[in-house]
């Protein structure tokens, strides 16, 4: 897993003073699915997530970091974009989030998008999103501006707690040093029989002056640019099952003076998801590949999957869930491949319609033995959505 | 503070709400062409996978909600906020207008040509055409 990347706003000032206005308007009672005539909505979600790690202690022949990101090992990197590392004493901060979205609607066919969200792991604002959307028909969605990195199916809306059975979206699979990029995308969707399909194409570039994702490895900021970033999706469902296929590629150029970091390198990713929705029952498998093909001739092969199972029992959703990442390289003398296993279980109590509290256990074992050691992860969530 | 008296007032108009287990029907303006539909097709709109027809909904808090989609498709409300939230904070769509009585989403409907809606059997008259019955 390559580094991560933070984005700073340019104008920190409005930005907060944006965030303040809005969470001015979140303390009157708003509903925002309503039939108010107003322009502009305001919807935001939060999670808080307290967690920590009973592991014994590091193997004799762990080759691994001491620490990560100022966290001792044996540790748990629970998101890599962020750093979200969690260690053997209680915290909220690796994976706690708020965020505020504004949509403000200047016609039917054209409305405009921002996102801005704080984490517990990276104190200051993040605009993520900052986009103009045009439909000009129900079919058609173009977008242009600043928005997350579709890569894989839960990419979009990985923030939102509420919208999925774990605490958090598998590491094996998510996390990288670009979250947002700056760019367009076009959207169709249509019915093909009783099918419904969308297709995507998206395309942009994002830098990232102090990437969150490197500070799991170096001490240093980072610089990282993607460029030429292009990617194309399709998503199908009908009934009780919806698959999405993916495809993106980039280029990435990272720099870190300090440690004499500055590479190039071509990546690839590729991703295959189902979710398959029956009465009670519920499986979401999904299946990627990230490969780094550096300029300096080697290349880190990364396939990783999940699966995973719930059961929708009244306001309770049980969830067991397997993930596995294991890399591999053209050249183990420049890069040491990494490999994990995790098993999860997640016990989901739906409070109202809006909110949710989570109980996670996780098993993670360190294939390798370079990357935090073998741990017991125990986490609590709870998520909310305004 | 004037949505506050809104939730006041659905409050007040849940507590005259027709007896649990009536029949839901799903409604569509008379202008829309379709006339009958099966449970899967209409869940495909109110679980936003398709945007063919424009969703209305009722009251957050009220009992036919709740009802729908237990009879539609055997899913709990928090399911279906948890998919409109999906949609919502990936851009990809809004959740949609909910209205807090049968009559309003009656009027509602018969207003959009594409919308598709849920009441009450009993609320049925001409203004709107029925596409499924949900016992």
């Amino acid at each position: 897993m390559i580094k991560k990347v933070s984005c700073r706003p340019h104008r920190m000032t409005a930005l907060l003073a944006i965030l303040g206005t809005s969470l001015g308007l979140l303390a009157a009672p708003l509903a925002h699915a309503d039939d108010s005539e107003s322009n502009l909505k305001v919807s935001g979600f939060m999670s808080l997530v307290a967690g920590r790690t009973a592991g014994a202690s590091l193997p004799a022949d762990y080759a691994g970091p001491a620490s990560i990101d100022g966290h001792a090992c044996p540790c748990y990197t629970a998101d890599w974009s962020n750093a979200g590392v969690y260690t053997d004493s209680l915290s909220l901060r690796p994976e706690s989030r708020a965020g505020i979205q504004l949509k403000y609607v200047l016609t039917p066919q054209f409305n405009l998008v921002s996102q801005i969200v704080v984490r517990g792991s990276d104190t200051s604002p993040n605009l993520q999103w900052a986009y103009a959307s045009y439909a000009p028909s129900k079919n058609l969605e173009i977008q242009l501006g600043r928005k997350r990195i579709p890569l894989y199916f839960y990419s979009d809306f990985q923030d939102i707690g509420m919208s999925y059975p774990w605490v958090g979206v598998p590491p094996e699979l998510y996390g990288w040093e670009a979250t947002n990029y700056n760019g367009a995308s076009v959207r169709y969707r249509t019915m093909l029989g009783d099918t419904n399909v969308a297709a995507g194409l998206f395309g942009g570039k994002e830098t990232v002056k102090d990437a969150l994702y490197d500070r799991l490895f170096y001490n240093s900021k980072t610089r990282v640019e993607w460029n030429n970033l292009i990617g194309a999706d399709l998503e199908a469902s009908q009934g009780a099952l919806t698959a999405r296929a993916v495809y993106m590629q980039t280029n990435v150029r990272s720099i870190n003076l300090l440690e004499g970091v500055n590479d190039r390198a071509k990546l690839r990713a590729y991703g295959l998801a189902t979710n398959l929705d029956l009465d009670a029952w519920f499986v979401l498998t999904e299946v990627t590949q990230l490969t780094r093909d550096f300029e300096s001739g080697y290349k880190i092969t990364a396939p990783a999957y999940t699966l995973g199972a719930g059961y929708h029992y009244g306001d309770w959703t049980p969830f067991i869930n397997y993930a596995s990442y294991k890399e591999k390289t053209s050249n183990s003398q420049l890069y040491s491949p990494q490999s994990y296993q995790r098993w999860s279980l997640t016990l989901r109590y739906d409070l109202g319609i809006r909110s949710a509290i989570k109980g996670q256990i996780d098993r993670n074992k360190d294939v390798t033995r370079n990357f935090g050691g073998d741990v017991t992860v125990m986490r609590l969530s709870y998520d909310r959505l305004f | 503070m004037k949505k506050l008296y809104s939730l006041l007032v659905l409050c007040g108009a849940a507590t005259f709400a027709m007896p649990a287990s009536a029949e839901i029907v799903v409604i569509t303006s008379t202008a829309n062409q379709a006339t009958r539909m099966f449970s899967e097709q209409a869940a495909q709109f109110f679980f936003g996978q398709s945007n063919q027809f424009t969703p209305i909904e009722q009251g957050k808090d009220s009992s036919i909600r709740k009802e729908f989609y237990q009879k539609l498709s055997n899913k709990s409300v928090s399911q279906v906020e948890a998919m409109w939230a999906k949609i919502e904070f990936a851009g990809k769509g809004s959740a949609p207008k909910s209205y807090g009585s049968d009559a309003a989403v009656k009027k509602a409907v018969a207003a959009d040509p594409s919308a598709i809606g849920y009441i009450n059997k009993a609320s049925v008259d001409d203004t709107v055409k029925v596409l499924l019955t949900l016992p």
